[in-house]
């Protein structure tokens, strides 16, 4: 009676074993948990659409200070692309960043504006010609395009073993994260078409997740990626800047520099004021003599 | 009647009013050099990239030879008259102000790219002229204080207005700068009241 109660216990228990693992290994199967997910956009094929070999430019860019710059990301997507491609970048992002950019250089006596151009003005593959159109909507002078390139890793270590177990998905950081990411801004003069200067900055972001977590801790990874790259940008844009305002004076041939009508200003007291101080000072006399 | 009308009498050491002198000839020898706007006027990326000269000599140069003209008709008169009367603190107002009003420029108006003209200077000599008149205390004060209102009338005037009052450019891109006039009489007012003051507050202690 009694083996009969104790082995009907054990068949219980193996079966909930055996449930557990068949429900567990559904919903976490091995596959050796390696993944890659790839974004990116290119200046080259946005300004230079099918063009394997483009013209360079002829003319020498002229720029009228202060300058009003926009700064743009570039639209991820080919020419075959009618609407941008999912960039894995929302625009809330990429708006805070490219406004983190343009703080940084805003009060400078060379620059007048910088404006923050929506990643809705710039078509895939627009080219000069949707460069030329944004010129004349918000009336700039220079564009700093912003092109991407971020890849992310997730491979599983040993510890993902533990997804066998249904809580161990959630505590066991059995998944590694790695995410590198790639910035460059060029900064071209739209009227002549000139690359004036660019600069890069990269980052790495390596992190571990639990399996539940991968994605949503990705995405994170994935910000803070663009966040750090953005901050080595600035660093670099600041320098190539500098090296740029000494090539224009050691090289004048290279960049023409001009300044905008009505941002001079003279001291004159002028020819009425004088007049008036004559009439003022004939009174005097007059009244002295009287 | 004769003796209340007295204006200020020339001060000892007053003789060819040689600073005024020292000012306006390099004026109207630069005037003959084409590239001196270029070379020597107030240019602010240049000022910031090192050349910092520039905030002195752009005082000196001039766009037009109008523009130099009007500037000296008030500038020689009157820094002739108040250099006899006032020596000391005339040769001092043309050492200071145009490092004040170049200063001023600098850091008060970062639009201003380029500045050139003798205005600032000439403005800040006048109103030192009239603030050493008014202070003689004689009969004809309501002329200096009238001097003193037609200024103000101008500085106030292109304040609003943002066009020139009382003078005209050739140039039609070329923008009054009140800034400088106002530094300029502010200058002359430290140089005129300071000793004053210092006199004062020595007396009191």
């Amino acid at each position: 009676m009694n083996r009969s109660r104790s082995s009907r216990w054990l068949a219980g228990g193996l079966l909930l074993v055996a449930a557990a693992l068949l429900i567990g290994s559904g919903c976490f199967s091995w596959d050796g948990g390696r993944r890659k997910t790839e974004r990116s956009s290119s200046v080259v094929t946005f300004l230079y659409p099918g063009q394997n070999d483009p013209l360079p430019p002829v003319t020498i860019p002229v720029l009228r200070l202060p300058l009003r710059v926009g700064i743009a990301f570039v639209p991820s997507g080919g020419a075959d692309s009618r609407v941008a491609a999912f960039s894995g970048i929302s625009e809330a992002q990429k708006s805070a960043l490219l406004q983190r950019v343009a703080d940084q250089f805003k009060g400078r006596d060379y620059i007048q504006s910088i404006e923050v151009i929506p990643s809705t003005y710039l078509r895939p593959a627009g080219g000069f010609g949707n460069l030329d159109q944004v010129r004349s909507l918000l009336n700039i002078d220079v564009v700093a395009l912003v092109a991407y390139d971020q890849v992310q890793f997730t491979d599983q270590n040993v510890l993902s073993l533990a997804y066998w177990t249904i809580v161990g998905a959630y505590v066991f950081h059995g998944n590694k994260n790695d995410t590198q990411t790639l910035m460059e801004a060029v900064v071209y003069d739209i009227p002549s078409r000139h690359l004036l200067f660019r600069a890069p900055g990269a980052s790495r972001v390596q992190a571990g997740a639990a399996a539940v977590y991968v994605d949503q801790n990705l995405r994170a990874d994935s910000g803070r990626g663009f966040d750090l790259a953005t901050t080595e940008l600035i660093t670099n844009l600041k320098t190539q800047l500098e090296d740029f305002r000494e090539r224009v004076k050691n090289s004048p041939g290279e960049v023409k520099i001009e300044h905008k009508a009505g941002y001079t200003g003279g001291g004159a007291l002028g020819g009425l004021f004088v007049i008036a101080l004559a009439a003022l000072g004939l009174v005097r006399w007059l009244w002295r003599r009287s | 009647m004769a003796a209340e009308l007295k204006t200020a009498g020339p001060a000892r050491g007053a003789g060819v009013p040689w600073a005024t002198l020292l000012v306006a000839i390099p004026a109207i020898a630069l005037a003959a050099w084409p590239r001196a706007v270029d070379v020597l006027a107030y240019d602010r990326l240049q000022v910031l990239d090192g050349q910092w000269w520039r905030m002195l000599t752009g005082h000196w140069v001039h766009f037009s030879v109008s523009h130099l003209l009007w500037n000296l008709a008030v500038l020689v008169p009157a820094g002739a008259w108040v250099e006899r009367l006032s020596p000391r603190r005339t040769r001092v107002l043309f050492v200071v102000a145009p490092a004040v009003i170049g200063g001023s420029l600098l850091a008060a108006d970062p639009t201003l790219l380029r500045y050139a003209g003798l205005s600032g200077i000439a403005a800040a000599v006048l109103a030192l002229l009239a603030f050493t008149q008014l202070s003689a205390g004689h009969a004809d004060r309501w002329f200096w204080r009238t001097v003193l209102g037609l200024l103000a009338v101008k500085i106030a005037a292109e304040l609003w207005l943002g066009r020139p009052a009382l003078a005209h450019f050739a140039d039609s891109s070329i923008r009054p700068v009140p800034l400088a006039h106002l530094a300029g009489v502010a200058c002359a007012a430290a140089v005129h009241f300071t000793r004053q003051l210092l006199r004062r507050w020595r007396a009191r202690g």
